[in-house]
């Protein structure tokens, strides 16, 4: 039983160990062993980067297949904004809801709506806080587990808020459980993801606290579908569902849109690991005190870039954008009541009171003196080998490899640039065995001129 | 080597110690004559000997022996037994004669004791020692924090309790950013042994003139340009002196500043 839950998977069937996904893991997570990757489940932060990479689609997301829907009496979709994104604004949020119930869905809310009370609660929450900043925003799970796996002093910085689509399947379940008299647990709410790593908040949420969905569902999977069970609209009915698009939760889908239309001014918008790798640095350096939030997208342009989106994630970044823009001329600001939304975040309806836990890296050794003494012998490796990062020995660069061999989990010999330096050696050896025998007298059966027969 | 392999390398019988068979020993000292391996006995030695009496689990207590290997199947009394599990020291009886007991050992490229005890003594810690050194170059803001990140990223991987980690990422970057805003050069010289970590930088530049001034919190000599980066609030010195558990300020004004920091890994640390 492994530790850790983990959505990205590799189909070994598929698998012929060309290393794209190891080079492009942000965390150095692949390794790649007798020709296969292999993710150390440790390091995974489940971005789902190398399903992208793959050219074989070798790698998987462990999502839900659509026929889970039957598993359930009652079934509820719920979007994430970033589904409305591979549309944009020819075709509005309420007309994809309606689709959502024709291919199999008994019901489809509109994420979008709590997304926009959790953007007001998160506004509410940076007037009243006084902690340390900035705090980071917890809406893209990898980011969570990149906090928990390499900055777990970090941890305390992330801001106590629950996430909308935990929020929404509770919403939904207590709701439906009511209107229909059927037990929370006959009704299935499946979210419609654009990556892997939502999985994973599903099955193994980041905080203790219980998540209420019951299963993710990918775009992909379920974007052709939908395209065929959408219908045209006329200019009313259009109009009508444009006055319905909640304008504070629609811009969840892509980076710096989450904040876009409130009164938030010193948030910065941060998408792409290693962009977050270099801003959380410097945040552990204390530099970005000033900031009041970081919201932090693994993907690059935020959701919209995740690896089960259809659409190129620029194109789908500029649909919202569009979207966005239509509604601000239109005057358009369909949100629940603020004054309501107020009221429950003094209820701290918001609130999330469990805290993610840190699940620092191993370190070299559990004994100081000893892990002091491998750091050493992994800096003579490192300082020994090539340093070119050809990734032929299987791990993604020099120094993971220098560590992997003195984990004992790598040969010295698997360095490539090792071969023709063993040959000398190897040859040096022979030559000096040759020289042996001739001075026995050997050299006169096989005819070899040893080099220095005499001492 | 651990006493494990050791068991096995010589077939020997395990008197007494089983919990201590996963320890590693790195040198061996055989002799009859305890008063030689008094003599040249290091912490963490292993001794080989003919002498199945007290007295060599007495020098094996004074010298901080591993384990002491009785040969040619030789066992100490039942008194020697009590003596070696009171002292917690390890217990071993092989069959084999002193002479192949040191050859098995030899072919394995394990030493023996040839220095003095104080020799020894230094070269153990200084290969509990893991040092890097960085250069520091003055004015370079783009490198700026790079050696403090790969610090706290080995502190890190050593294992080190986070709050210090932090604490010395701190230290480290405070230090460092010292040398990028007034110095013209720098090196930092970062060593962790299981005691401590220790911080050394030393920088040409224009040295530091009022040393009491520069530790108080918001003092600050930095140029409208650096303050403009965010920089030179006049935090450093004193962000340096909290964290740290000592810290020295050597500075010639003309010359140069030299900083030595120490924060303490073990229970004299602050955490």
């Amino acid at each position: 039983m492994s530790k850790y839950f983990h959505s990205v998977r590799v189909d070994e069937s598929k698998c012929d160990g060309r290393r794209r996904c190891m080079r492009v893991c942000p965390t150095q997570a692949i390794r790649v062993r007798n020709n296969r990757a292999v993710i150390l489940e440790e390091k995974c932060i489940d971005c789902g980067e190398c399903i992208t990479a793959c050219p074989n689609e070798a790698i998987v997301a462990l999502t839900n297949p659509i026929g889970e829907l039957k598993r359930f009496n009652y079934t509820v979709a719920i979007p994430s904004p970033t589904l409305y994104a591979q549309f944009g604004r020819s075709i509005l949020p309420d007309q994809i809801l309606a689709g959502l119930k024709k291919i199999g869905f008994d019901d489809a809310v509109d994420l979008a709506i709590i997304c926009g009370d959790t953007s007001l609660a998160t506004e509410y929450f940076l007037g009243d806080y006084s902690g340390p900043k900035p705090l980071i925003f917890n809406s893209c799970p990898a980011v969570v587990s990149l906090i928990q796996v390499r900055y777990p002093q970090l941890v305390d910085h992330i801001i106590p808020l629950k996430e909308p689509k935990s929020l929404a399947a509770k919403e939904v379940k207590e709701r439906k459980s009511k209107e229909l008299g059927l037990k929370p647990e006959d009704i299935g709410t499946f979210y419609i993801t654009p990556c892997p790593v939502k999985m994973l908040a599903i099955q193994q949420p980041p905080s203790k606290e219980m998540c209420h969905l019951d299963g993710a569902i990918s775009i992909a999977d379920i974007y052709g579908p939908l395209l065929s069970a959408l219908e045209g609209e006329d200019k009313d009915s259009y109009r009508r569902n444009l006055e319905s698009v909640c304008i504070l939760g629609i811009g969840w889908a892509v980076a710096g849109g989450m904040h876009r239309t409130q009164n938030m001014k010193n948030v910065v918008d941060v998408s792409g690991i290693s962009e977050i790798i270099t801003t959380f640095d410097d945040i552990e350096q204390g530099k970005l005190q000033n900031v009041d939030l970081v919201v932090a997208y693994a993907c690059p342009q935020g959701c919209v870039g995740g690896s089960l989106t259809v659409e190129n994630r620029y194109i789908s970044y500029n649909k919202i954008l569009r979207l966005l823009e239509t509604l601000e001329q239109e005057n358009i600001e369909a949100c629940r009541d603020k004054r309501e939304i107020l009221e429950r975040y003094q209820q701290k309806y918001f609130h999330r009171r469990q805290k993610y836990e840190p699940r620092p890296m191993q370190a070299l050794d559990k004994d100081l003196g000893k892990a002091i003494r491998k750091r050493e012998e992994k800096q003579r490796l490192y300082d020994s080998l090539s340093k070119v990062d050809c990734g032929i020995c299987g791990a993604p660069t020099c120094l993971c490899f220098a560590e992997d061999v003195v984990m004992g989990n790598a040969q010295p010999s698997d360095c490539i640039f090792n071969v023709p330096r063993r040959f000398k050696e190897l040859t040096a050896e022979l030559s000096e065995l040759l020289d042996a025998f001739g001075s026995m007298g050997m050299d006169k059966i096989e005819g070899h001129k040893p080099g220095k027969v005499e001492k | 080597m651990t006493l494990k392999e050791l068991v096995s390398l010589l077939e020997a019988d395990v008197l007494f110690g089983e919990r201590h068979l996963d320890d590693e020993f790195r040198c061996v000292s055989a002799s009859d004559l305890m008063s030689d391996v008094l003599a040249f006995g290091v912490p963490g030695v292993v001794i080989l000997t003919g002498l199945p009496n007290t007295q060599s689990i007495c020098t094996a207590d004074i010298v901080e022996a591993k384990a002491v290997v009785y040969v040619r199947g030789k066992r100490p009394d039942r008194e020697g037994i009590l003596l070696a599990q009171e002292r917690d020291i390890p217990i071993l009886s092989t069959k084999f004669f002193m002479y192949k007991a040191c050859g098995l050992l030899y072919s394995r490229s394990i030493e023996g004791v040839e220095k003095t005890s104080n020799e020894y003594a230094d070269s153990m810690v200084n290969s509990r020692n893991f040092s890097r050194v960085f250069k520091i170059k003055g004015g370079n803001f783009s490198k700026a924090g790079s050696a403090s990140i790969e610090t706290k990223e080995i502190l890190r991987e050593l294992g080190v309790d986070p709050v210090i980690v932090r604490r010395a990422a701190i230290v480290a970057y405070e230090a460092e950013m010292n040398v990028v805003m007034y110095a013209d050069n720098g090196e930092m010289v970062i060593t962790v042994n299981p005691d401590a970590i220790r911080i050394r930088l030393q920088d040409q530049g224009p040295g530091i003139k009022d040393i009491d001034a520069a530790m108080q919190e918001g003092f600050s000599t930095a140029s409208d340009e650096i303050r403009e980066m965010g920089f030179g609030a006049g935090m450093g010195l004193p962000n340096i002196k909290k964290n740290a558990d000592v810290f020295e300020l050597t500075t010639t004004v003309g010359k140069g500043t030299c900083y030595k920091i120490v924060i303490y890994l073990d229970s004299r640390g602050r955490t």
